[in-house]
């Protein structure tokens, strides 16, 4: 069988990857430095991605990690943030990853630990959020004069709203679970690491039997449809609604993502 | 040395000024009527405001009031409501000082008390509010049949929410401190004014050693990229990122500035 044979497919260093009822399970495995992206990681981290999206087996994606920290960001003994031309490539492989997350298939976060930079970015692209309680967030580019220029902001202007945003962005608020909880960085707060892949394959098991098509367009319209006036938005939901009439789904959903973002 | 010279500006009536730390403060004072604002003193904030904007030497800025009030709003004995014109000329001052401080340097807000009418928009535009925890919050104009036109029905929605929105401009609630807090108008509650003035300067100390551009180019994106599609928002975004190609800062920030309020996009 296709699936079983992919289970052990490779990425590249520091990403693991598996297939757990039709979702790709995507692990940041690099423990040594607090799972710091180096640019490289970053782009398996993509790649990774990438083929979910692409495999017609795969219904959405996992993302999560090994050891106590989610990520901290940019590792930067890798990446000098005062050397500008690094930080855009590295930022351009973030904002596609971004992109990837918000405007593909369904994405669980399952964050346990420490959560920082493109950590948080990451996390809050996704559709349904699980940290453990010990897990915080935090945003600690101003503090080295770095712009968080990864098509962050919009999103976090519009999941967390603006007066956090700038509490993350502008002032580096640190923010513990239970108020990631409160202003809907995530969804869900869990015990332990046990915990937090049970409750994450319980939201895949939610979503894989479920009509994928539907569950894919309303995905893009909760996610881009309050920038919209009305009047466009309805048309774009009308569009979302007719997913029947179309013969190619895939099509169809190509071309609503298109159209809605 | 210069900043030291400018302690003592006056912006006239009923504004007192003063700088710490690079921020300016700029208390509201007139005492005996809880700060109500006449038309002379909204002409006299939108100056020293500006002043802040233009001056290089100033990285914010701070608001707060004398007394137990902040602001309760417009004074209907110095402008008759009924009076269409002159609501009309008093909405352009006030308009004019929410988008300075909405699209200007990051301003701190410190809410010594009541806050009404135009209070809640000063809140609503900066970007770090504290109150004391006696504070509370209400648009009362609609008690008065004034639309209150301010860019506020623009701003409330994006920070509080539409059914918040609803319940304070159509149904003139009140706001307690510890509500504020929970639906995002203020960030933070103090017990006293002691607290007060010590917590806007913390926030003011965070900010005035870092880099400049790249706060200022933050505030912008944080303030006015929700209303854009992702892509469209993008974009605009690695207009912000790309700061450091620009040999002068100030005109790259004013330039950025301009792309958001020269939108006209339906």
């Amino acid at each position: 069988m296709f699936i079983m044979s992919s289970d052990s497919l490779d990425f590249g260093e520091f990403i693991d990857f598996s297939i757990k009822r039709r979702f790709g399970i995507i692990t940041l495995n690099r423990v040594h430095r607090s799972n710091a992206f180096t640019i490289d990681q970053l782009r398996n981290l993509k790649k990774a991605i990438e083929y979910c999206q692409e495999n017609e087996k795969i219904r959405g994606l996992i993302l999560t990690n090994k050891g106590n920290s989610f990520s901290t960001g940019m590792d930067l003994d890798f990446i000098d943030g005062s050397n500008h031309a690094a930080v855009k490539d590295l930022e351009g492989t973030a904002a596609e990853i971004c992109k990837l997350l918000y405007n593909g298939k369904p994405a669980i976060c399952a964050v346990n630990g420490r959560c920082m930079g493109e950590g948080v970015v990451f996390e809050i692209c996704c559709d349904y959020r699980i940290a453990t309680k010990e897990s915080i967030f935090y945003m600690p580019e101003i503090l080295s004069g770095i712009f968080p220029g990864t098509g962050c902001i919009i999103l976090f202007s519009k999941i967390i709203g603006i007066s956090w945003t700038k509490k993350m962005l502008m002032f580096a608020e640190r923010i513990g679970t239970k108020k990631a909880l409160e202003i809907g960085l995530i969804d869900e707060i869990v015990e332990s690491e046990t915990d937090l892949m049970k409750a994450a394959i319980n939201k895949a098991k939610f979503l894989f039997p479920k009509n994928q098509t539907v569950v894919n367009a309303i995905k893009l319209c909760s996610n881009h449809l309050l920038d919209k006036s009305y009047t466009k938005a309805y048309e774009l939901e009308k569009i979302g609604s007719g997913w029947y009439e179309h013969e190619d789904k895939n099509q169809f959903l190509k071309d609503l993502r298109e159209k809605i973002s | 040395m210069i900043i030291l010279s400018l302690k003592n500006l006056d912006f006239g009536e009923f504004i007192d000024f003063s700088i710490k730390r690079r921020f300016g403060i700029i208390t509201f004072n007139r005492e005996n009527r809880a700060n109500a604002l006449t038309i002379d003193m909204l002409r006299n904030i939108k100056k020293a405001v500006k002043y802040c904007q233009t001056d290089k030497k100033v990285r914010g800025l701070i608001l707060t009031g004398k007394g137990n009030s902040f602001t309760s709003g417009l004074d209907l004995e110095d402008i008759d409501g009924s009076d269409h014109q002159a609501v009309k000329n008093v909405e352009k001052t006030a308009g004019e000082i929410t988008a300075l401080l909405w699209y200007g340097k990051p301003v701190i807000c410190a809410i010594n008390g009541k806050a009404m009418g135009d209070g809640v928009i000063y809140t609503l535009a900066s970007d770090y509010r504290i109150a004391v925890k006696e504070s509370f919050f209400q648009m009362p104009e609609v008690n008065y049949g004034i639309f209150p036109g301010t860019g506020c029905v623009t701003l409330m929605p994006r920070i509080i929410g539409i059914a918040w929105t609803r319940k304070m401009l159509m149904f003139a609630e009140k706001i307690s401190s510890e509500k504020a807090l929970e639906i995002c108008l203020i960030d933070q509650i103090v017990e006293n004014q002691d607290e007060l003035m010590k917590n806007a300067m913390k926030k003011a100390k965070f900010l005035f050693p870092k880099n400049q551009t790249v706060i200022n180019t933050i505030k912008l994106c944080c303030n006015n990229l929700i209303d854009k599609s992702f892509t469209k928002a993008y974009e605009l975004e690695k207009i912000g990122s790309g700061w450091y190609e620009h040999e002068d800062k100030e005109k790259f920030i004013e330039d950025f500035t301009k792309i958001f309020k020269e939108d006209r996009r339906n």
